[in-house]
């Protein structure tokens, strides 16, 4: 994934906060890749709520260097793992500038 | 009742959205015929939508939609088109007999993550004789050829009563011949109507002896012929241990499940992590379970929610029930239904029991001297070709 490509999420996926846990639901014909639910740790869905406004790799990793106070590199890392999860899944559509 | 301690999250709703149906089953739970009344006091869409909003800012994650026929609804697209987009993981009851091509663009667009089918038999003279309609099966098989292209999950889900019984081979045939991926399920037992239901269950439902002569059948066709097979290709597995833990996991089972009441109002999920809210618009446990209720639409869903247990007047187990130890389906709304008090003894679900465990005992016996045979045959056999090829 090009760092400064805006990524965003394809519609259907909705985050939920349901019994002090973060789960993404797959709704409409999302559902014909995957009838499942995904449940997603804090920084997870800091992050999943970030792409689903619209954002870059180097935002996120920016954003969760800020957030949580970690080192760019580390940041980096996790955010290229979850971003390639997403990918993989097909959850995600590069924004048209 | 005082919930104390007990942890509630309204995780599991459903929506009884009408309490009517286009078919008339002789062993239905809810339906009402009183159209002109159920009408009048059906909620209308733009309350269920606002409900849905609601119990999805309370937490609940799992929703069904059911009726009656949810689908008989004019307004059902109105309403399903909102709540499908709205985040949980949905799931609709439906005898497939209506699936209008608007309904089917619309699950096209929106397909819900789970479709249960209920089927009543395997030829249009068998739903007459259940239904009154003898044009609903060829009406369901075409529902069902459409609700099959979904990527929803689907289940087909069966009652058997003495008009059906009969077919239940057929029907079991049929769901498998839809595929691995389709469900099948045959209700564990019919119990009397609720909350009004017309239906007269009591004349039609199978005796206690032939429920359980039925589940005997169903264990032969799903366990034990496939576990036959399996040690007569496998047969150094020693199943004395097996059967002994299969039996100590049943008891506790038994143990944990049949007797619990701690965590719990009712012993179940009921009012605890699920819910029910009927067709006039009452929180009720479950879909049997109105021994009590409050009243959402009028008061919020989190008031009714929260409110809900103080309304609960729990009655002790009938005397015949203290102490006995054979597992049933006897729970505070199994007696509910049977004999319209949750402390009554339900006769129908004892001697159903009593008979089952009695049926099981002997069928694990005469499992564990098939299996011993077929291994020692199978042993014999093998002996034979071995000394052949020496």
């Amino acid at each position: 994934m090009e760092k400064d490509k805006k990524i965003k999420l394809k519609p259907g996926f909705i985050l939920r906060r349901i019994a002090n846990s973060d789960i993404v639901i797959p709704v409409g014909n999302n559902i014909a890749s995957f009838n499942g639910l995904i449940t997603l740790n804090e920084t997870a869905a800091f992050l999943f709520k970030l792409i689903n406004e619209g954002t870059t790799v180097t935002e996120l990793i920016e954003a969760l260097t800020k957030e949580y106070d970690v080192d760019p590199g580390l940041a980096g890392n996790d955010v290229d793992d979850f971003v390639s999860q997403l990918e993989k899944a097909d959850m995600l559509m590069i924004c048209e500038e | 009742m005082d919930t104390g301690s007990i942890i509630r999250i309204p995780l599991n709703g459903t929506f009884e959205l009408t309490a009517r149906c286009n078919l008339h089953c002789k062993m239905c739970l809810t339906r009402i015929d009183n159209d002109a009344k159920s009408l009048m006091n059906e909620k209308s869409a733009k309350e269920w939508i606002d409900m849905a909003r609601q119990v999805k800012q309370a937490g609940t994650l799992g929703l069904l939609l059911t009726g009656g026929e949810p689908l008989l609804r004019p307004d059902f697209a109105e309403i399903y088109s909102e709540i499908a987009s709205m985040g949980f993981v949905l799931s609709i009851y439906t005898n497939a007999t209506l699936i209008t091509d608007e309904i089917f663009d619309l699950f096209r667009k929106l397909p819900p993550h789970n479709i249960g089918v209920t089927v009543y038999g395997a030829s249009g003279k068998t739903y007459r004789l259940v239904t009154g309609s003898s044009d609903a099966y060829d009406r369901m098989l075409e529902g069902v050829d459409r609700l099959r292209r979904l990527p929803s999950r689907l289940t087909v889900r069966t009652t058997i009563i003495k008009d059906n019984l009969e077919d239940l081979d057929r029907i079991s045939t049929w769901a498998k011949g839809l595929g691995p991926e389709v469900g099948f399920n045959v209700s564990r037992i019919v119990t009397m109507p609720v909350r009004g239901g017309i239906a007269d269950a009591k004349a039609h439902r199978l005796s206690p002896a032939e429920n359980v002569a039925m589940l005997k059948k169903i264990y032969m066709d799903r366990i034990i012929e496939p576990l036959t097979a399996f040690f007569r290709i496998q047969p150094d597995i020693d199943i004395s241990e097996k059967l002994a833990d299969i039996l100590k996991e049943r008891e506790e089972e038994y143990n944990r499940i049949g007797h619990k009441q701690e965590g719990t109002i009712y012993g179940c999920e009921a009012g605890v992590n699920s819910y029910t809210i009927t067709w006039d618009g009452k929180l009720i446990g479950c879909q049997i379970l109105d021994d009590c209720c409050t009243y959402p639409f009028e008061e919020g869903f989190i008031k009714a929610w929260e409110d809900f247990p103080s309304k609960v007047k729990l009655l002790p187990l009938p005397d015949k029930c203290k102490g006995c130890s054979t597992p049933c389906t006897s729970c505070y709304a199994t007696r509910l239904a049977e004999t319209g008090s949750m402390g009554g003894w339900p006769e129908y679900i004892c001697s159903e029991a009593k008979l089952k465990e009695k049926m099981e005992e002997d069928l694990l016996k005469e499992l564990y001297a098939n299996i011993v045979r077929t291994a020692k045959s199978t042993k014999e056999c093998q002996k034979a070709v071995l000394s052949d090829r020496i």
